[in-house]
């Protein structure tokens, strides 16, 4: 029975959930092709993860125990090879993120496997797999197919699959790591720096005012209305080159990049080119604006045509 | 000490586009090319490093593609650096991160670098996997997302953190030679001074092909790729949902969707 | 050399260049000529620069009336809905093409005029009647025939559209949902007898739209005054109908209202300074940024604890120099900020922002006509391009401080410079050849437009 490894990701002791949706991606092609599938726990105690791990879908565990309790790159990719040359796995999973950024493709590119990140959806097509991924910030989807690769990694994007939740009791064996000497030291973690004025970079909702605001005297009803909803106000370049908000809130190429926002609400922001530069990585985008043609609303996931302080009256109804 | 750094021009869509005849890209009507944002940042880590120990570090961009891609050498040559080298034949059309990475790695054994830089992704198809799997290559120590970087030439490590979920960061110490990949606000570029740019239009260009880098048929174009593309196109979501009615009407369903998203009752 | 020479040579070495930013700045200038032809072609022969300047609120209307006029279908329907197409090109638009895709397009156009709107075929396809529906510049009896052919949607635009007139209105009063209803209720057009259902209904959104009405009784909005919602309440103390001396004498026990009373002009001092005092800082904000509250107040306000209140207080156009010097010292750098901005602030302070630390003063400074001439030179040399841009944008620098900056890196402040009237004219032809495309569009667009002024040769 050929075999999918799901490699395991955790922080500070807790286990990434990003772990649990991969299982749940790799039950969906358990189902399609009867694969068996082996969670690999890389950790100091690796006994510590393997209740949360024990899940829906997974048929075994397998402990790996490795000196240092955080994620370290040449312990991971020399065991995920040795797992791999060992298990002839089909696929190796692991949550797209920033650990698995750095030790994924070195595990492909060593064996030449064949190797996708940020993969959203996974079908066999006879018999190969085929991913399914974004590219052009998310304006286009690409399938990638790995000819002549017997082992396919991938990285799969988080919120795409449901955590696997039901319990089971999976076989749980023990792996021996091959001894390796580390060449990056863990040295402590940094908690962001949240002294001083409002951080834009780091906010997770977003109220944005541009140039629709059109005078200085309007500004202010959006800083209640920010206040209202729990939002950080932000601003497109004009409204902090006129002085009505800080440079500390712009949001733009010569601004801030938000890189933490969940939610964005551009409200009379037209959307020039280096102000959707500063908001790519905002997860969900609400545009309102007069102009039904405004470029903001090709990357708004959600578009309002309307008069900004018609929906911000309106708005403010519901924030109390 | 020399300092690679790994520079890609990428194609930018443009807000309305069509699929390419073979339905695997953006037709080359609707894109224009310009530097990936991330590699301004890299190239500002080099550039600043090389200011610091001017006899001691040098930095080279290095770029993979045709003859365009100069365009985003020259950018980096406007603000510094004495000189560029570019990979190209027409073998590397459809190429994947793993030969970019293996060509990297070739010239970075060609020139006795220390370090490689690549930005974390590049914007137009985001593998993150170009610095990483030139690492693989290598052989050397490698770490991802760099959100900091110390470095004294003498030492035989650096001191870097990366930055990991919701804005921590993780402080390590990674042995040279080394390759890491940056995060966008690790400093903040500098614009290319007029005499810059001017400058830059006479500094040398090394071209080099695989085969002068020592790769065989085998190890470029698809044949060296870890995947291939098989098809693009344009999800169906793409397109913004349109809220519709008064704006009352229009609040009372924003109101939702932000109290859903949030998680409030 | 005559401004037509210079001209011609500008467009041949533009020509030559095939560089599409010069060509479509000069090509306004150009029309009728032989040269324009060969403009606009260079521009035309960058497919996506061409789309880029007919969706662009930059585009020379002249270039746009260009690209309307071509074949290009991508092209023309992007001109058809950029906002700032003149009326000109739209009357072409709506007689030469005969394309549904197109006429919705240009029925949501605002520049489109009565008659043309009537022109499109919205008696045959619903999408353009919606469009025109939401179009404020329809005319009444436009609205009145479409009234009956549209959509739900469309009697959403409907009722929102200042230009509906009571019947349509009314219909709409009858007909239309809780929604409809309330913008029916909101209408300045909206009939006596739906504004007075409106006041009496048991649904707060049409009390509230009911007491926002700008011809609303004054009785009405005394009997609304007292109602059990406060958003009701508050709508009544923002309609302007509502006299200040009608404004409850003890607190409203919802901030909400208080906040609407603190915006009001025209404040009696009683009720100023029980706002003044108030628990909630949106009130005290509020107030501190109402030009008609008095400078006893105002003094007041500028010792608050809460720092987007004393700059309420530094913003006040009212607030007199004494505070402004207080304020100008204040630990907060917004609040200073604030002063630094003010066209009224003696050079004196402005000479003591010139060391402070927060690039919001900085930029304060760099911006304020009556910043002296030594100040501006020094901080034209600022490392920060916000600051040096913040110099370029004021109005009050001269040709010396302006010139130290034509050779700024960041390319956004050279083309701000270009658009400085008081930049030298030798400075500006030298960024005629900027390597940054919209430098050169500016620049080339300013200079002739100097050389002109302002008219096409």
């Amino acid at each position: 029975m050929a075999e999918i490894l799901v490699i395991a990701s955790h922080r500070s002791g807790e286990l990434n959930p990003g772990t649990l949706e991969v299982i749940t991606a790799a039950t969906e092609l358990k189902q399609a092709t009867g694969n068996k599938i082996s969670v690999v726990i890389i950790a100091d105690k690796p006994d510590q993860y393997v209740k949360a791990l024990s899940v829906g879908g997974v048929d075994e565990i397998i402990k790996v125990s490795v000196p240092q309790a955080e994620f370290q790159p040449d312990y991971y990719e020399s065991v995920v090879l040795a797992v791999a040359d060992e298990r002839k796995p089909q696929l190796i999973l692991a949550p797209h993120g920033v650990d698995a950024w750095s030790f994924m493709p070195v595990v492909a590119a060593k064996r030449r496997y064949g190797c996708a990140t940020d993969v959203f959806e996974i079908r066999y097509e006879d018999g190969k797999p085929v991913a399914v991924r974004a590219a052009y910030a998310e304006k286009m989807h690409m399938e990638l197919d790995f000819p002549h690769k017997e082992t396919v990694v991938l990285t799969i994007r988080g919120n795409t699959y449901k955590p696997s939740e039901t319990s089971a009791t999976p076989a749980i064996s023990e792996f021996q790591a091959p001894a390796v000497e580390p060449r990056t030291r863990h040295i402590g973690f940094h908690a962001p720096d949240t002294s001083g004025d409002v951080d834009i970079a780091q906010a997770e909702y977003i109220l944005s005012i541009g140039r629709g605001i059109a005078e200085e005297d309007n500004v202010e009803q959006f800083n209640e209305l920010a206040d209202q909803m729990g939002f950080t106000l932000g601003c497109s370049r004009p409204i902090a080159d006129n002085g009505w908000l800080p440079k500390s809130r712009q949001v733009g190429q010569s601004g801030k990049t938000v890189s933490n926002c969940k939610l964005y609400l551009a409200m009379g922001i037209s959307g020039s080119v280096q102000h959707m530069a500063g908001m790519k990585h905002v997860q969900t985008i609400v545009a309102v604006n007069t102009d039904a043609e405004a470029s903001i609303f090709n990357i708004a996931r959600y578009g309002i045509v309307a008069d900004l302080f018609d929906i911000a009256e309106e708005l403010k109804q519901h924030f109390q | 000490m020399k300092i690679l750094v790994a520079i890609k021009l990428v194609a930018a869509l443009d807000e309305d586009f069509e699929i390419r005849e073979d339905g695997c890209d953006a037709d080359p009507d609707y894109l224009d090319y310009q530097l990936n944002e991330w590699d301004d940042y890299s190239w500002e880590v080099a550039l600043q490093l090389a200011e610091k120990f001017p006899d001691k570090i040098e930095a080279i961009p290095v770029t993979v593609g045709p003859e365009r891609a100069e365009a985003g050498l020259r950018k980096c040559l406007a603000k510094g650096g004495e000189r560029g080298i570019r990979v190209w034949d027409e073998s590397l059309e459809g190429s994947d991160p793993m030969v970019i990475g293996h060509l990297l790695a070739a010239v970075a054994k060609r020139e006795q670098a220390t370090m490689v830089l690549a930005g974390t992704l590049a914007s137009d198809h985001a593998y993150a996997q170009t610095g990483m799997c030139a690492a693989a290559e290598l052989g050397w120590a490698h770490i991802a997302v760099v959100s900091r970087l110390d470095l004294d030439p003498e030492a035989s490590e650096a001191n870097v953190r990366r930055e990991l979920e919701g804005g921590i960061e993780e402080e390590l110490a990674i042995q040279l030679p080394a390759v890491m990949t940056i995060q966008l606000g690790i400093n903040e570029p500098r614009y290319a001074s007029l005499r810059g740019i001017k400058q830059a239009k006479a500094k040398p260009l090394e071209t080099l092909t695989p085969s002068e880098l020592g790769l065989s048929p085998q190890e470029v174009g698809e044949a060296g790729s870890l995947s291939q593309v098989r098809r693009m196109y344009i999800p169906e979501k793409g397109q913004a949902e349109l809220i519709e009615g008064t704006p009352a009407e229009q609040a009372t369903r924003l109101a939702e969707i932000i109290k859903e998203l949030r998680g409030d009752a | 050399m005559g401004s037509a020479r210079i001209l011609q040579d500008l467009s041949r070495a533009a020509i030559r260049a095939s560089d599409p930013f010069r060509c479509a700045a000069l090509y306004g200038y150009c029309v009728g000529r032989s040269a324009g032809k060969a403009l606009e072609g260079v521009v035309r022969s960058f497919p996506r620069v061409a789309r880029d300047f007919a969706r662009a609120g930059y585009a020379p209307a002249t270039l746009l009336d260009a690209l309307g006029r071509s074949e290009d279908r991508r092209l023309v329907s992007l001109v058809a809905g950029n906002a700032v197409t003149p009326t000109q090109t739209l009357v072409y638009l709506t007689w030469h093409y005969n394309s549904a895709e197109l006429s919705r397009v240009l029925a949501k156009h605002r520049n489109m005029r009565p008659e043309l709107l009537e022109a499109l075929p919205w008696k045959s396809d619903g999408a353009i009647a919606e469009a025109i529906a939401g179009n404020h510049g329809a005319s009444a009896e436009l609205l009145e025939r479409i009234s009956g052919a549209v959509s739900e949607t469309g009697n959403k635009l409907l009722a929102r559209n200042p230009a509906a007139p009571t019947a349509v209105l009314d219909k709409l009063w009858a007909t239309g949902d809780i929604f409809v209803r309330g913008e029916v209720a909101a209408h300045a057009n909206c009939s006596k007898t739906a504004l007075e259902e409106a006041m009496r209904s048991d649904v707060i959104l049409l009390r509230r739209k009911a007491a926002s009405n700008p011809n609303m009784s004054i009785n009405g909005l005394r009997a609304m005054a007292s109602d059990a919602a406060s958003e009701v309440r508050a709508a009544v103390v923002r309609n302007p109908r509502t006299s200040t001396c009608e404004l409850p004498t003890t607190p409203d026990a919802s901030a909400r209202v208080r906040r609407c009373e603190a915006r009001r002009g025209g404040l009696g001092a009683v009720l100023v300074d029980r706002l003044a005092a108030d628990d909630d800082s949106w009130v005290r904000r509020w107030l501190a940024r109402n030009p008609s509250v008095s400078r006893e107040a105002l003094a007041h306000l500028a010792q608050d604890k809460h720092e987007e209140v004393r700059r309420g207080v530094a913003r006040n156009p009212g607030s007199p120099p004494e505070l402004i010097a207080a304020l100008a010292r204040d630990e907060c750098a917004w609040v200073r900020a604030a002063v630094a901005y003010r066209q009224d602030c003696p050079p004196e302070l402005i000479d003591a922002f010139e060391q402070d630390s927060s690039l919001d003063v900085l930029a304060g400074v760099a911006q304020n006509p009556a910043s002296r001439v030594h100040v501006l030179t020094r901080l034209a040399g600022h490392g920060d391009k916000d600051v040096r841009r913040a110099v370029i944008r004021n109005r009050s620098a001269s040709a010396q401080v302006l010139d130290s900056l034509c050779e700024d890196p960041y390319p956004l402040n050279r083309a701000c410079l270009a658009m400085h009237p008081a930049l030298d004219s030798q400075a500006l032809k030298r960024m005629l050849d900027d390597p940054d495309a919209q430098v050169r569009f500016t620049a080339t667009q300013q200079y002739v437009r100097r050389l002109t002024g302002g008219s096409v040769v």
